[in-house]
């Protein structure tokens, strides 16, 4: 299998308080962690944790201070900001809360025809015909293309989020907490959704969520945060059926069985 | 997006109060020539006349028509108003919005705005005029400078606030360029903070050029302005009322035109700072 993130020692600081009394605090501390292409990896862990701060770095939303981050063999530090804009295309990632993550001025059909404005791909009335296509692959009606964003239900507008971090056919696609804005019935269309598409295109995914039931679904593997650093890492099964660290343990104790 | 707001603008009465004080008086202004006559005529036979049919609002002390002079003051105040007001505003928004983007050119360019904030604007304008002697355009570029860090600053903590979306995230990550950033993301959200800016400029510009007039100081004599003609009702007070009361009038309604309609322009556009 085609080894696509490779997080080797990752490690970011924030530094926050007045001017002289200024603490750096360590978001990740080091966390190594392999994606490969068409698996899913889970990384759980309760708010502040870091794993946001981690699947941001391995988009290269972030730049770490530890470690390295290699995308696809290609190690992101060594990337120029004039190379990283089309490296861009190989890894995607889609946002939390799409009712702040889409441009409010923007179209649906302009919001799908961007990814390819970014990237000066297509004539403008491919990225038209491919905006379509995309729609139709998230499952919104082509009837829709006019519409705002605020227009779309939650559901809808995480739809919309996905189709535009497939529409440049990524590699990886990191997905930060992309159903945990929404109903628990269209979470699951949402989650189906996403396995759906990672069937048909075959992308590493990794998957941030603080949901154990929504990371049992999806995941292939799960990796385990607390506080910056990877506690437990293993297949699905290995941590859902026996857990060999007590936070895992706590963690699923917690999450309220349906 | 726009649209819907200024619907709802329409639909707030006591901005629509301050739009139709402002319409009233861009008409005198506008109409001037028409309306008044000519405002250089000084006619020493029939100075500090009170109000009549021939003269409405009566003459000053060297005899000249007030209606007249009210009118084309009306001219000077609006005119300079809305040349320094477009001037301020464009050059305030363009510099706030690569403020909040652009972190070494906030560092250069904040570090001015604070230089020029920390002066009384008036003090400012007035050493400009010793610097540049007096006239209109002095006058213009003068307020100009004092408006545009009030802008800058305003339309920079927009654009900040913009850069931290998840939307921008969102684009960048799909590699778009800053140009595009800038133009369609940071510049739009940026442009409700700056149209609430625009009318507070007008109504500062407003009462400086008064201020200033006043005091003498930027208008060369000749040119009819209300804070000219309020200068001389200082002498006459007592004898002659009217020399203060009508370009005092035209002042107040003016700058409480731009008062409310600014007020209903920031409920509309800017709900956060929106008095409640």
């Amino acid at each position: 299998m085609d080894l696509v993130l490779d997080l080797d020692g990752v490690g970011k600081d924030f530094s926050a308080g007045p001017f002289f009394a200024r603490r750096r605090t360590a978001a990740v501390t080091e966390v190594s962690l392999r994606v490969h292409a068409g698996r899913t990896v889970g990384l759980v862990g309760e708010s502040g944790s870091g794993k946001s701060t981690l699947g941001r770095m391995a988009v290269g939303l972030l730049t770490p201070d530890r470690g390295r981050v290699t995308v696809h063999g290609q190690p992101l530090s060594s990337l120029t900001p004039k190379k990283m804009r089309p490296f861009r295309r190989t890894m995607q990632m889609v946002f939390q809360d799409s009712s702040n993550s889409l441009n409010p001025r923007m179209t649906l059909e302009d919001l799908l025809v961007e990814p390819f404005r970014a990237q000066d791909l297509h004539t403008r009335a491919e990225r038209r015909h491919r905006a379509a296509a995309l729609a139709d692959e998230v499952g919104l009606a082509r009837s829709g293309l006019a519409r705002l964003p605020h227009e779309f239900s939650g559901g809808q507008r995480q739809r919309i989020s996905i189709a535009r971090a497939l529409a440049l056919e990524p590699d990886l696609l990191v997905a930060d907490e992309p159903v945990s804005a929404l109903d628990v019935s269209v979470q699951a269309q949402i989650l189906n959704l996403f396995k759906d598409i990672q069937q048909a295109r075959g992308f590493a995914m990794l998957f941030v969520s603080h949901d154990m039931a929504v990371v049992e679904f999806i995941s292939d593997q799960v990796a385990v945060m607390r506080a910056g650093s990877l506690v437990e890492f293993g297949s699905r099964d290995e941590i859902f059926d026996s857990p060999r660290e007590p936070y895992t343990r706590t963690l699923l104790d917690a999450a309220p069985s349906l | 997006m726009l649209r819907q707001r200024f619907r709802d603008l329409v639909h707030d009465r006591t901005a629509m109060a301050g739009a139709a004080l402002l319409g009233l008086m861009v008409v005198l202004a506008l109409l001037a020539p028409l309306l008044g006559g000519d405002p250089y005529r000084v006619d020493p036979t029939s100075t500090l006349r009170p109000p009549s049919a021939s003269h409405w609002f009566g003459t000053d002390e060297k005899g000249r028509d007030l209606w007249t002079m009210v009118v084309h003051g009306a001219r000077t105040s609006l005119g300079i108003g809305a040349v320094t007001t477009v001037l301020a505003v464009l050059t305030g928004y363009v510099l706030g919005v690569l403020c909040g983007y652009f972190r070494w050119v906030d560092a250069v360019v904040m570090r001015v705005v604070d230089g020029l904030m920390s002066f009384p604007s008036i003090v400012l304008v007035i050493s400009l005029v010793g610097v540049l002697g007096d006239g209109v355009a002095t006058m213009i570029t003068g307020l100009t400078v004092v408006l545009i860090p009030m802008v800058t600053r305003v339309v920079r903590g927009a654009a900040l606030a913009v850069k931290a979306m998840p939307m921008v995230e969102s684009t960048t990550s799909l590699g778009s360029r800053t140009s595009w950033v800038l133009l369609r993301y940071v510049a739009p959200e940026a442009l409700s903070v700056t149209i609430v800016q625009a009318a507070l400029a007008f109504s500062v510009t407003v009462l400086s050029v008064a201020a200033l007039s006043f005091l003498g100081i930027g208008l060369p004599p000749d040119v009819p302005s209300w804070g000219t003609s309020l200068s001389a009702a200082q002498q006459y007070f007592y004898s002659a009322w009217w020399i203060g009361v009508f370009p005092g009038l035209a002042i107040v309604l003016t700058v409480l035109g731009l008062v409310l309609l600014g007020d209903g322009l920031r409920d509309v556009f800017d709900p956060r700072s929106a008095r409640k």
